[in-house]
């Protein structure tokens, strides 16, 4: 028990509760209590200022340098307090009776600001790149939205390119990110819920979800586990992708991340949910299930034929990248009697005199794909060209020719390795790769039996999965044939007439039946022709 | 959609049942009713079939009187409670031993088709445990994969006959119903036996959501794997005439060997088809492996089902070897077939239902099967 407790145990995790600190009266007392939090950092500036036509009212700001738009400030908290209220000054009658109010209300010409009693929140604030506005006499601060720092500018995603569409991707501002999608779905319901994760990195988290077509199970899951984390800091969405997934013992993605915000929309159409995290372009969509790893963007774009072609493809390729070392280890150790005469003496003839049996020889050359693939990421662009030649042109010519392995090997895991990146996600693909291991110590003990016996605990695997209630091989199990039509193939678009049946969602209707309007039209074009030739 | 855990719905049932039946049957059917009708096999399936799907609406009749209540349960109020244990101890015997006969047949065929030098029981073992492994799970993934198997096994395997098609001789039918009656009805109880499995109505009743539809998929399910048994028989014997059928084991995989496609760079299908057929044999073990434990666990008033599921695999993994030879198996088969299964999907059920309507039983009264 005391083992596992202190595995997986929560006792270790102490919370601490904050009331927050109610700001005084007191100028001096706030900012002493702001400056004795915020002490040995450099880059906070405070600033007092006197205000008024004889500059009896006392006003500090307080900011983090590099976190704020220096601009903004200037012009418009500093010049409009310094300058445009001497020119025109409010009555004195009010300014004595609410210095606070004229000010908020009167003064400070920036477009976003709130206003708090906290003094902690104040401070919170104030990291995010706030500028806090204290009075004397009076505990309200005033904060002044004037988040502005460097950032990288709306760029094509990187993993995720497309021949048509459009080529923006996320950046790693959650703000820049959420109006990317806003921008997309112009829909009052369309609902960001945005919260911080992370005890000390206080990072933002955006749920997102259109109100009345999103599954309520799969959003109250998301929020009830989100609420749950308890972590000093988020990094990446890698991080909650992880904490709120259902089964982290699977090699299968249980959640989508993409960096596309078309992708995004398109999904909180479908009745999904999306998360947002901030300094990361990676969204994550939810649920995820197998046939939505297959999915690009692109096949919405493109006509229906080319791209439920293309789908087919990538399923087969998914396949031949599970197993088609393994095929090789069964057929040449195991089963050379069940492939063509010819293909098995000219396996036969390469094979002559090769030093490693089949599984060993396929096992080095996977690894020694997998160990290029690995350092040519790690590398610098032209670094890892090298790599790749390298690797490619020399240890594959170079293996061939000192005859340790047979060129069908190289060439089935070069097709093995093309055929693992014509898998659109990314992580989904790793787990193919992973698998492909398992696949070829089993094909190396039992043959194709062995393969067999992969494909069903897999398949096991899989139909126990779920991810946020869904079945992940939906809708490959639990049939509905209007679904199938986004799976395996992609019908044409008038057949996506209702959002996918696996996600309860209230709004079922996606678009209305063009198939009857077409045929009216059609012979509305007859009519037409027929008089004209008469 | 499904929420809430093992539940499934009437098309799964459908699935299942038919994933159920279709199992070691497929290999030796045309032989066996060859042996019996002759060239009237088709019309002995197509009889087996209706008598299959009359007993089948019977035991969903019996088990649908009775909604919320599993076999154990229901046969206790029936025929009182010592002789409801006795029976579902049988039960679970049953299904052991057609979990232990599948496994056993196909380390059988796999030795001799794909691997002579592997020792049979390791394929068995890695079987069970294969199955073990998803049956823990229970029902609502079992059916899954019934759905996910289902278009696996069937489309090729339709698919693989039709090149064959020209070598069918039809006048291999004939003489047409020139048999003994008794002989017929013999065939017909043959081919019965290739449709056990849904005995699992027995205990399937409490886990479906959408019961109304459930007379349409058992319909559905019985009639489709007639079909598919027919499509089959109707290519055996077509091509090889009843007199040779009837004298192989495994007319089926002959069959098999002998189709070949050049063009398509494919000399045999045999790799292919024994690679279905794993998928054939594994969906009719996981089934009667998950309802046999689900006996026991109903039979022990335990919660889970998952406590039995690993305990049973060394026990069927040892009736599994009890046989020496694969002759014997077949005589074993013989005798489950002839005196458990007859008890199972003929007397009890008419038994039971004679009792209900003497005792006047049962939740809800429904229309008559």
């Amino acid at each position: 028990m005391g083992f596992f407790d202190k595995i997986f145990g929560k006792k270790n995790y102490k919370k601490e509760e904050k009331n927050g600190t109610r700001a005084s009266n007191s100028l001096k007392v706030n900012l002493d209590y702001i400056k004795n939090k915020l002490k040995d950092s450099d880059d906070v500036i405070y600033r007092d200022i006197w205000v008024g036509e004889n500059q009896q009212y006392n006003l500090a700001i307080v900011f983090i340098d590099g976190l704020v738009d220096k601009d903004l400030i200037n012009d418009h908290v500093l010049h409009s307090l310094l300058l445009d209220s001497r020119q025109a000054a409010p009555s004195i009658e009010k300014i004595k009776r609410n210095l606070y109010e004229v000010i908020k209300k009167g003064t400070i010409t920036g477009g976003d600001i709130k206003e708090i009693t906290d003094l902690d929140k104040c401070i919170l604030s104030i990291l995010s790149g706030d500028t806090a506005l204290l009075f004397d006499g009076s505990p309200e601060i005033v904060i002044i939205s004037s988040k502005g720092w460097q950032m990288r500018s709306i760029s094509p995603p990187e993993a995720e390119t497309v021949v048509r569409g459009p080529r923006e991707g996320f950046t790693e501002t959650i703000r820049v990110n959420t109006a990317l999608v806003r921008r997309w779905i112009r829909d009052p319901k369309l609902k960001i819920k945005q919260m911080q994760i992370g005890e000390r990195t206080h990072t933002d988290v955006a749920v997102l979800y259109i109100e009345d077509i999103v599954d309520r199970n799969v959003l109250n899951k998301v929020m009830k586990r989100l609420k749950n984390i308890k972590i000093d800091g988020i990094f990446e969405s890698g991080y909650i992708e992880q904490l709120i997934e259902e089964d982290w013992h699977s090699p299968f993605p249980q959640v989508l991340s993409t960096e596309r915000p078309d992708k995004v929309a398109a999904s909180l159409l479908e009745g999904r949910v999306a998360i947002l995290t901030d300094n990361t372009p990676f969204a994550l969509i939810i649920p995820t299930t197998l046939a939505t790893l297959f999915q690009s963007p692109e096949d919405y774009y493109e006509r229906w034929m080319i791209s439920s072609l293309l789908r087919i493809l990538r399923f087969l390729a998914a396949i031949v990248a599970l197993i088609s070392p393994a095929v090789y280890i069964a057929f040449t150790a195991y089963h050379p009697g069940l492939i063509p005469t010819k293909l098995t003496l000219y396996v036969a003839a390469t094979r002559q005199g090769m030093p490693f049996p089949a599984f060993f020889e396929a096992f080095i050359m996977e690894a020694t794909f997998e160990l290029l693939r690995e350092a040519g990421v790690r590398l610098p662009v032209p670094i890892g060209q090298t790599i790749g030649i390298v690797g490619g042109l020399i240890i594959g010519q170079a293996a061939v020719q000192a005859g340790i392995v047979s060129p069908l090997m190289v060439i089935v895991v070069a097709i093995t390795a093309v055929a693992s990146f014509a898998i659109p996600s990314y992580s989904a693909a790793i787990a193919f790769r992973m698998l492909r291991f398992i696949f070829m110590s089993l094909a190396a003990v039992f043959g194709l039996y062995g393969i067999m016996l992969g494909f069903m605990v897999v398949l096991t695997h899989l139909v126990v999965l779920k991810s946020f209630g869904v079945p992940y091989l939906s809708p490959f199990v639990e049939i509905d044939l209007s679904d199938l039509s986004d799976t395996l193939i992609k019908a044409p678009i008038m057949y996506f007439k209702n959002r996918p049946e696996i996600l309860d969602t209230p709004d079922r209707k996606k678009m209305k039946d063009l198939r009857e309007e077409k045929i009216e039209s059609i012979e509305d074009d007859r009519r037409i022709n027929n008089d004209k030739k008469q | 959609m499904i929420k809430n855990n093992d539940k499934i719905s009437a098309n799964q049932v459908s699935i299942l049942l038919f994933t159920t039946m279709v199992g070691a049957g497929i290999l030796s059917l045309p032989a066996d009713v060859s042996k019996e009708v002759g060239p009237n096999g088709l019309i002995a399936i197509l009889g087996g079939g209706i008598v299959s799907l009359f007993f089948a609406r019977l035991i969903l009749y019996l088990s649908s009187k009775f909604p919320t209540e599993t076999f154990v349960e229901y046969t206790g109020k029936l025929i009182t409670r010592p002789i409801s244990i006795v029976i579902s101890i049988i039960l679970v015997f049953y299904f052991t031993i057609f979990v232990s006969l599948d496994v056993r047949i196909f380390g059988e065929v796999l030795k001799i088709y794909l691997l002579p030098s592997t020792p049979i029981e390791t394929i068995i073992i890695t079987m069970l445990f294969t199955s073990a492994y998803l049956v823990r799970y229970g029902l609502e993934p079992i059916a899954r994969m019934s759905e996910i198997l289902f278009p696996i096994i069937v489309i090729p395997l339709v698919l693989l006959f039709l090149p064959t098609l020209t070598d069918i001789d039809l006048s291999n039918f004939l003489p047409f119903m020139r048999v003994s009656l008794v002989k017929f009805f013999k065939g017909m109880l043959v081919t019965t036996y290739s449709f056990v499995g849904f005995e699992i109505l027995y205990l399937l009743f409490p886990y479906i959501i959408n019961t109304d539809k459930l007379k349409r998929s058992v319909n559905s399910a019985i009639i489709s794997t007639m079909l598919f048994y027919m499509y089959i028989t109707f290519f055996v014997v077509g091509i090889f005439g009843y007199k040779e059928t009837r004298e192989q084991l495994w007319p089926f995989l002959t069959l098999i060997k002998s189709i070949n496609f050049p063009v398509f760079f494919i000399e045999n299908v045999e790799g292919i088809v024994m690679g279905i057929w794993t998928f054939t044999i594994f969906t009719s073990i996981y089934s009667f492996h998950y309802f046999a434990t689900l006996v026991l666990s109903k039979l022990l008033k335990t919660r889970e089902h998952s406590y039995f599921v690993l305990p049973a695999v060394p026990i069927m993994y040892s009736m599994a070897l009890i046989p020496d030879s694969i002759v014997t198996v077949y005589k074993y088969a013989g005798y489950v077939s002839q005196y458990m299964s007859v008890f199972f999907i003929a007397i009890l059920p008419i038994l039971l239902y004679i009792i209900l309507k003497v005792k006047r039983l049962g939740d809800k009264d429904e229309e008559k099967t």
